[in-house]
């Protein structure tokens, strides 16, 4: 699964980058390709390509304030998760995800 | 109604997102200006000059506040209203409600021209140069001025007054839950707390941020201390983690706990929430007053009463310590990073 998302939190310092690395981090251990960009209060890190956007499986955004640029993603499925749940179970979220858009590939 | 509260919560932290930076700017270099140069000012000394610029950044914060919001609303049509509905609100006296107020009527406002007034394309520049900003700013500054703006005033001096009014007992009883919303550890709870806090500050009630602070500081500090205390009871993954939460835990960045939490949430977060409860009631029943929402030990100087958050600091520091030592098993219990089990739905 190719994974691209947004994280941002509201002091802009700690949350943002937590929730970056428990993505990657998750992602890696269950072999998935994953980009991640962070709009911190220091301004937007890491921006993501049109490439990378272009060639991901799915969207995530896991912010507690809003994102700028959620435009760049208007033909692809995105999922706006809580931060704290990806904070609490990362891998089973990016599981819970992958099940479905396997699900919605087979026709049932 | 939970996807109205959701945007709502959301909105409203975008507004906080973008006043954390002014209200700390201003509020150092006040507090610098009263370090160099006591209360009074003489005019023209180095110590004013710090103070103007302080005031001036400061100043700001209620106008950001509401340009937050309508920006997380409408986007960038909603900044210029925004800030001009702030400084209405300030100028009647509604400051921080009716800051809050103001950007989600001026969001609601942008979004609704956006979507109902639709000029032919040759002019449809004129939309976010002129008839949104215009129409918005007016309406809204309307609606302040001749419906909802005294009335917001007037629920913003009542509920100054009566925080102001907290003495004694009661004050730290506030203290005490400020402390104790900690316990869903940045979650909602501690987020609103925080926000009542910051909001405070904007009405010029600077007791409930030192509560705050402290409380965000006791959880890495004391859990850091535990691990040093017996290190024994911890794994190693833990006593690494313990060495970053000491700077995390200064610099008001409660996540340095996390790593804890993931191992032995129950143990952490029960010894934290008692360590944060303490550091508040402590910190509000010696008077500390904390003028920035942010900062963690750097803001110490510029407080009422360091001394006094000092003292919180470490009594809740070495509570969370004691509690979270005596919870804990004597030999550690492994290294798995439990993951928590997924309560949420999937849908896009």
């Amino acid at each position: 699964m190719k994974i691209v998302g947004i994280t941002a939190c509201t002091a802009g310092i700690a949350h943002t980058y937590l929730v970056k690395e428990k993505l990657v981090r998750a992602a890696a251990e269950l072999g998935h390709e994953v980009h991640i960009e962070t709009q911190g209060s220091i301004g937007v890190e890491n921006q993501l390509t049109p490439e990378q956007i272009r060639d991901a499986d799915i969207v995530i955004i896991s912010a507690d304030i809003s994102v700028s640029g959620r435009e760049r993603f208007k033909d692809k499925k995105i999922i706006d998760v809580p931060m704290k749940v990806v904070l609490d179970s990362p891998k089973a979220l990016l599981s819970k995800i992958e099940a479905k858009i396997n699900s919605e590939k087979s026709p049932a | 109604m939970k996807k109205f509260f959701e945007a709502f919560k959301k909105h409203t932290l975008t507004g906080i997102s973008y006043m954390i930076p002014i209200v700390v700017a201003g509020g150092i270099c006040i507090g610098l200006a009263r370090i160099f140069g006591g209360t009074q000012f003489t005019d023209g000394s180095f110590a004013y000059i710090v103070n103007q610029i302080g005031s001036a950044a400061i100043s700001f914060s209620v106008p950001v506040i509401s340009a937050g919001i309508a920006f997380s609303m409408a986007g960038r049509p909603g900044i210029a209203p925004g800030l001009a509905i702030g400084m209405i609100a300030n100028n009647v006296s509604s400051g921080f409600i009716g800051g809050l107020v103001g950007g989600f009527l001026v969001g609601f406002i942008a979004l609704k021209i956006k979507e109902n007034i639709k000029p032919p394309k040759s002019m449809a520049g004129l939309m976010p140069v002129f008839i949104i900003p215009v129409l918005t700013t007016l309406i809204s500054g309307l609606i302040f001025y001749y419906i909802i703006g005294k009335p917001l005033a007037l629920v913003l001096a009542a509920a100054s007054n009566w925080l102001i009014s907290l003495k004694g007992a009661s004050s730290v009883i506030l203290g005490f839950v400020i402390g104790a919303m900690r316990i869903d550890m940045t979650g909602p709870l501690a987020q609103a707390a925080y926000a009542f806090s910051t909001a405070c500050i904007s009405s010029g009630i600077c007791g409930p941020m030192a509560a705050d602070l402290v409380a965000g500081m006791t959880p890495p500090l004391g859990v850091a201390l535990a691990v040093f205390m017996a290190r024994k009871r911890f794994n190693l993954a833990e006593r690494e983690a313990a060495k970053a939460a000491i700077p995390l835990g200064l610099c008001f960045i409660t996540e340095g706990v996390f790593p804890f939490l993931a191992t032995d949430p129950l143990r952490v977060i029960l010894s934290c929430t008692v360590g944060s409860a303490t550091a508040g009631a402590i910190v509000m029943a010696l008077g500390v007053e904390a003028p920035i929402p942010h900062g963690g030990i750097f803001a110490i100087p510029f407080m009422t009463n360091p001394f006094g958050f000092i003292i919180g600091l470490v009594v809740g520091t070495v509570v969370t310590a004691l509690v979270l030592v005596a919870l804990k098993p004597k030999v550690s219990g492994g290294n798995d990073e439990k993951e928590k089990e997924l309560d949420f739905d999937v849908n896009f």
